[in-house]
Formats: C-alpha cells, structure tokens, sequence
C-alpha cells in the first residue's frame, strides 16, 4: 500500500504545474538572475585584504589591547589576515581614502570609530570588525568590574575572538565571493519542498480538501498516509535540488568547491526539513490553501532574508544578536553547513548544522502529525 | 441494524445543526434523507462517518461504536460526498484506483474491482480524461466509481445528482438501485423529492435539524391530510369561481395559475367529478384536466408550512 500511495502522491506533484514552477522553476530562475547579476563582479573583485588607515593619536598608543589585536589581524605572515593597515596622521590618512588607496579610516575622536567614503563588502566587514571589538571590549569592562580575578579569562577570550574572521565570507582560498547567495538560494530551493509538504497535508486532510475528506474515511492509517506521501514529496525534491545543483554548477559555472557528497547531504536534509515545515504550516495555520501558502512563502523568504539572501550583514547581525534564533532557522542552518564546507570551518560545525536540521524536521513533522492525528473536525 | 444514531446534538457555534436526531438504517434498505438546503443532511452524515465531532449522541455503525480509527467499520463504508472528491493531477481510471488502493490493498483484486467500478457508471470511454475535461454529469459518475469502487457493504450518497442533466441523473439513480439489488445498504440524502420517492424504501425527512417525519412514502402520505391536487384548465374563468370552489366540500384551497385552476382535496375518491358536476353545473367550459396524487412535498408543506425548495 506504501508504494501504491507514495507513487500516485508523486505524479500528482509531477503534473501540477504551480507546484513544480514555485518549488522547481522559481529557484532556477532566480540562480539565472544571480548569476547576471554577480558573474561580472566576481570576476574583478580579486580577493585581498582590505587596505585601512589607522590614524596615530596618542590614544591609540595607550590601547594596548586594540594595538594588538590589529597586528593579529594584518599580520603579514597570515594567509587568512583581514587588514592590510598604514598608520598614518590624520592629513595623510584623509588624503589616501580620497585617493582610493584605502577602504576605511580608523581613527579615535574621541572613540574608537571609523570613517568610509562609501558602501561596500569591504566597509561592512571593517565595521562589523569595529562593532566586535568595541563589544568584547565592554564584555571584559563589566567582567573586571565585578571580579577582576575572571578579567584574565576575558582577555585569552577576546585574543580568541580573531577566529570571527573566518566566519565572514572572506578568505584567500575564496574564488567568489558570490557564492554565499547561490547557497541561500540554494536553502532557498530547499524550503520551497514546503508546498509540496503543504501538498501533502491538503491531500489527507478532511478540512483542507474533498478528496482529503475521502481519504479520511478510507480504512488508511494517517501515519501510513502522512509518511508515505512526505516520502513522495522529498522524493520529488531531491530531484529538483538535483536539477538545480547541476544547472548551477554544469551550466552557470558556479564553483561550489567539492565536497560534492558533504553538499548532496546537506541539501536532504534541508529538502526534508522544508517540506516538514511545508506540513506543519499547513497544519497549524487557519484558513483556506491560499492563507497557508502564503504564509508558506512569507515565513520562507524572511527565514531566508534573515539567513543573508539579500545581504550578508543581517546574518551577521542575528548571529550576533539573537544567537537562538540563527539556530532555530533552518535556512541559517543550511547556509552555515555549506559555509563550513566552503570555507573551511571544519567537520564539527557541519554535523552540528546537519543535526540541528534534522532536529527540526523531527519537531515539524511531530506538530503537524499531532494535528493530524486528531481526525475530527468541529467544522468541515 | 446498520446504522444507529441515538440523540444527536451538533452545534455550529450558536447554531443547532441536529437537535438530538434519532435514525436508523437497516440492513437492505434505502434510507432517503430529504430536506431543503442547511437542513442539516450533511451534518448527520459526517458525524456518522466520524468527520465531525459532536456536541452529544451515540453513533454505531454495523453495530460497533464508530470513531476515526474504526477501520473495520471503515472497510466495509462506500462515500459519495456532495462536493465532488477527486484529485486534479489524476486520470479518472488512476482516480479510482487510488482511492479503491486505500480500501484494497491487493493488485489483482484491486484491478478487477476499478474496471468493474469504470464500467458500471460507463466511463469507459473517458478513462484516460483529467476531472478538468469531464462535463458535470461525468464528474459525478466519476466522484460515485470512487465511492463504490471497493463493494462497500454500506453506501453513503450526499445529493449525488445535484447539477447533473437527466440522463445522467437517470443513469445514476438506476445504478444506485442496482447496487442496492446486490446486497448493499445505501443511504441517500436530496432535496429533490422525486428522486428519494422514486429511490428509498424508507424517508426521513429533515428540518432545522430535526426529523419531522420517518416512514414509507405511503406511510408519510398517509399522515397529512391533503389528497390529490387536481389541476383544470379554464380559459374565461368568471370573477369569483375560486371562492366558491374553495367552498366546496374536500376541497383544501383552489387558486389560478394563468388559465389554470389548481385545487387541492382532501383525501377521497370523487373529489374530481364532483368539481367537474359543479363547473358544468354553472355552465363553465373547461379544457385539459390533472389530477396527481400527494406529493412529499405536499407531506412537507403541511408539516412546516412552507415549501421544500422554492
Ligand atoms: N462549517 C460550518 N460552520 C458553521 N455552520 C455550518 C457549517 N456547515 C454547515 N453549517 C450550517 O449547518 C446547517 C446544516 O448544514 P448542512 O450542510 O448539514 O445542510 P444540508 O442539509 O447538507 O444542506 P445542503 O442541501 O445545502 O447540502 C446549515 O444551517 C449550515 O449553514
Ligand atoms: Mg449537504
């Protein structure tokens, strides 16, 4: 009976033509505007370190801690190093950004602060540079003020804190550094298994849909029902993910940099995440189909947004500020694994991503199997 | 007894949609539901399929309490549901399969039972249509195959004809009497009454959520006290003539329809001859002439007042 149910919930996917557009067109269409958008970029965008003037004032000369922490960063000896830093005076330093030779000003008047003619990759890094100094600084404040004994803690911490450079999407090993939005839209694509998740609820659902209301009064068990047909959905959305990996990489050349089994892992389990959610959507939200799509496809694009679809710097933002919610967001989640695959962060933060999202898969698909179960209706 | 239903209170917020309904279907019939729209006809059947939950009242179906996981029960129940139950994506052969697959697991069997489901609403020349290429009299046919595919011992029908053209109306009716020859229980709700009197063995009939009466149709008619409504046709009828044909003895009400006199009797045998006697009497020409027994529409407007549909 499994095959029988999960073979005919496939063709229905297969030959509904507004489900195959959102979850399987839509993402390729997008990839192909990226791709417009970014290939004549990334090729002229050579990555480097990114060229500062810090202005030598005598503050500067008392702040030991930031002194070292930006010969860390601009070590020249480091592969990884963020900054290339000229000191100069205030005069000289003006002159050079003016110039172009350099990206950024950072400059005490009378606090650490920094001065950008323009918006860039380059000032968002430098400032989210700042931002983390400036905040670990305040950490180790109120640590010393209440026990000065830890303050030797928070100083190995904040040396420690070089490490958030590989978090940002830069890199020497790093051909392109478009990359991170073909992986959001790769999550993207992913979460879109979430109308074929809603699908799936509709079609066993006496309150969603007459024929739900038919198959509710067969002698089927919902479980039976529920598994075989979420079987029937990833199925079909492995094979769009498929599709759209290959016309990635085959066809616009996106170079996702190996790892080809790490990534084919990663998108199942973000394919079966997104159509868990699909379902718990369709479960939990009230209304008609349309209501629940649409909350399908405004919680997917804001999941998304925030996962740094439109800009890198809200990920960066949530990460820093609300560290529970990048973890609860699978698109994040998903991002992250492929980030660590690209850019090296190693083997743990992947598995730890990967695990997160089959977590969520198991909470989304034990909600909407709990509102299932029910079977009653108050109203049909 | 096949179906039991014993004080059935559902309520729709405010609104009472069955005000402790009582109904019992026996094994053989066909049980007619009749009553005029929001009369609660699909209510009590989705409580009896464990669809809805209810506010108070016992069900049993085959003599076992029914709940959502009485598959057993289940098994054994054939649905046509009022809004036509397909999917879109399928073909009108995979269509059946599908549903006939969730009660019939086995291939063989299964595949013997889908042809013989095609062929008994004469589909066979559509089996590879999409529902969206089906006219409404198709559909249904195809929405009833569904339903009956895997030879339920009990078969539910709610309004299975509505927006259907006689044909196919006829076609359906038929087969749902063909069904019942075979052995099984079917219980048929409408609002249309010719359809029910023609069809059922027993009626109930609905109201506001109430069974207003239960019985044969001749037992039903048997219980108002309208005859016949006989029908004369009068091209010059003078001024007053329905007034003092109300006047007459048997005679309930008389009223013109164009140059129709509709009159309606009391139960009896000579109503007829003593109208004519007395329009011949006053030497008043009259042309075509009806007379149809009751109706259960008569029965219905005598109970409640009002008419079934309007
Ligand atoms: N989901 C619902 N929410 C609120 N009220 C409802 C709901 N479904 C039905 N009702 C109301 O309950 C009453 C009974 O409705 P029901 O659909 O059972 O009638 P019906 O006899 O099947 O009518 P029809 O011939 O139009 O199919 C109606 O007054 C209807 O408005
Ligand atoms: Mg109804």
């Amino acid at each position: 009976m499994f095959w029988n149910i999960f073979k005919t919930n496939l063709k229905c996917f297969v030959r509904n033509r507004q489900l195959m557009f959102w979850s399987m067109a839509f993402p390729l269409i997008l990839g192909t505007f990226f791709h417009l958008a970014f290939s004549g970029l990334a090729s002229n965008e050579v990555f480097r370190r990114i060229p500062v003037a810090v202005v030598e004032s005598p503050e500067f000369e008392a702040d030991a801690i930031f002194r070292q922490v930006l010969e860390t960063v601009s070590a020249e000896d480091r592969p990884d190093a963020l900054l290339k830093v000229t000191y100069a005076d205030r005069e000289e330093a003006e002159r050079r950004l003016a110039a172009g030779e350099v990206d950024g000003i950072i400059d005490y008047a009378p606090g650490l602060g920094m001065t950008v003619l323009q918006s860039g990759i380059n000032q968002t890094i430098l400032k989210g540079f700042l931002d983390d100094f400036l905040q670990t600084v305040k950490t180790a404040e109120t640590v010393i003020a209440k026990d000065p004994l830890k303050a030797l803690d928070v100083m190995a911490d904040l040396n420690r804190r070089e490490t958030y450079l590989r978090d940002a999407p830069v890199n020497p090993n790093v051909k392109n550094p478009y990359v991170t939005y073909f992986y959001t839209l790769i999550a993207m694509a992913c979460l879109y298994g979430g109308f074929l998740g809603l699908r799936v609820v509709t079609h066993i659902s006496a309150d969603m849909s007459p024929h739900g209301m038919r198959v509710s009064v067969t002698p089927t068990h919902k479980m039976k029902l529920f598994v075989s047909c979420m079987a029937a959905a990833v199925a079909v959305q492995l094979v769009e993910i498929t599709v759209l990996m290959i016309y990635l990489t085959g066809i616009l050349g996106v170079d996702f940099g190996g790892q080809i089994l790490s990534i084919a892992a990663a998108c199942a389990a973000g394919s079966l995440c997104g159509a868990a959610f699909g379902a718990m959507i369709g479960c939990v939200v009230r209304g008609g189909e349309w209501a629940k799509t649409g909350v399908l496809v405004g919680s997917t694009m804001l999941l998304c947004y925030m996962a740094g679809m439109m800009s890198m710097h809200v990920r960066y933002e949530i990460a820093r500020g609300a560290p529970a919610a990048a973890l609860l967001n699978p698109a994040n989640l998903l991002c992250d694994a492929f980030y660590s695959l690209y850019f090296g962060l190693g083997q743990a933060r992947y598995g730890r991503n990967i695990l997160l999202l089959l977590a969520l898969t198991a909470a989304f698909s034990l909600i909407a199997y709990g509102k299932l179960r029910r079977q009653k209706y108050a109203s049909l | 007894m096949v179906i039991e239903v014993k004080n059935l209170v559902k309520r729709y917020g405010n609104l009472v949609a069955l005000d402790h309904l009582n109904l019992e279907v026996r094994e053989g019939e066909v049980f007619g539901l009749l009553g005029p729209n929001g009369s609660g006809k699909t209510t009590a059947i989705n409580c009896i399929l464990s669809l809805l939950t209810f506010d108070k009242g016992e069900i049993k179906v085959f003599g076992k309490p029914m709940s959502p996981d009485a598959y057993d029960v289940k098994r054994d129940i054939g649905v046509v549901t009022q809004n036509v139950a397909v999917f879109e994506e399928l073909t009108v052969r995979e269509n059946i399969d599908y549903f006939c697959s969730l009660y019939v697991p086995d291939k063989a069997k299964r595949r013997a039972c889908v042809q013989e489901a095609i062929e008994f609403v004469a589909l066979s020349d559509f089996q590879k249509f999409y529902p969206k290429k089906l006219s409404g009299g198709l559909l249904r046919r195809l929405n009833i195959a569904c339903g009956i595919a895997h030879k339920p011992r009990l078969i539910i029908l709610d309004e299975p004809t509505v927006a259907v053209d006689p044909q196919s109306r006829n076609n359906i009716l038929e087969g749902i009497l063909r069904l019942n020859e075979a052995g099984a229980t079917v219980v048929y709700t409408s609002h249309y009454m010719e359809e029910v009197e023609r069809l059922c063995s027993r009626i109930m009939i609905l109201d506001h959520g109430s069974p207003i009466a239960t019985g044969t149709k001749e037992e039903l008619k048997a219980m108002i006290k309208s005859g016949e409504t006989i029908s004369i046709e009068i091209l010059h009828a003078p001024d007053g003539l329905v007034k003092e044909v109300e006047g007459l003895k048997h005679i309930v009400s008389a009223e013109m329809r164009g140059d129709m006199m509709e009159v309606k009797s009391t139960r009896g045998t000579s109503n007829l001859s003593a109208i004519l006697d007395f329009l011949k009497g006053k030497g008043i020409a009259f042309g075509k002439i009806y007379a149809e027994p009751p109706t259960l529409n008569d029965v219905f407007l005598e109970i409640t007042g009002k008419q079934m549909r309007d």
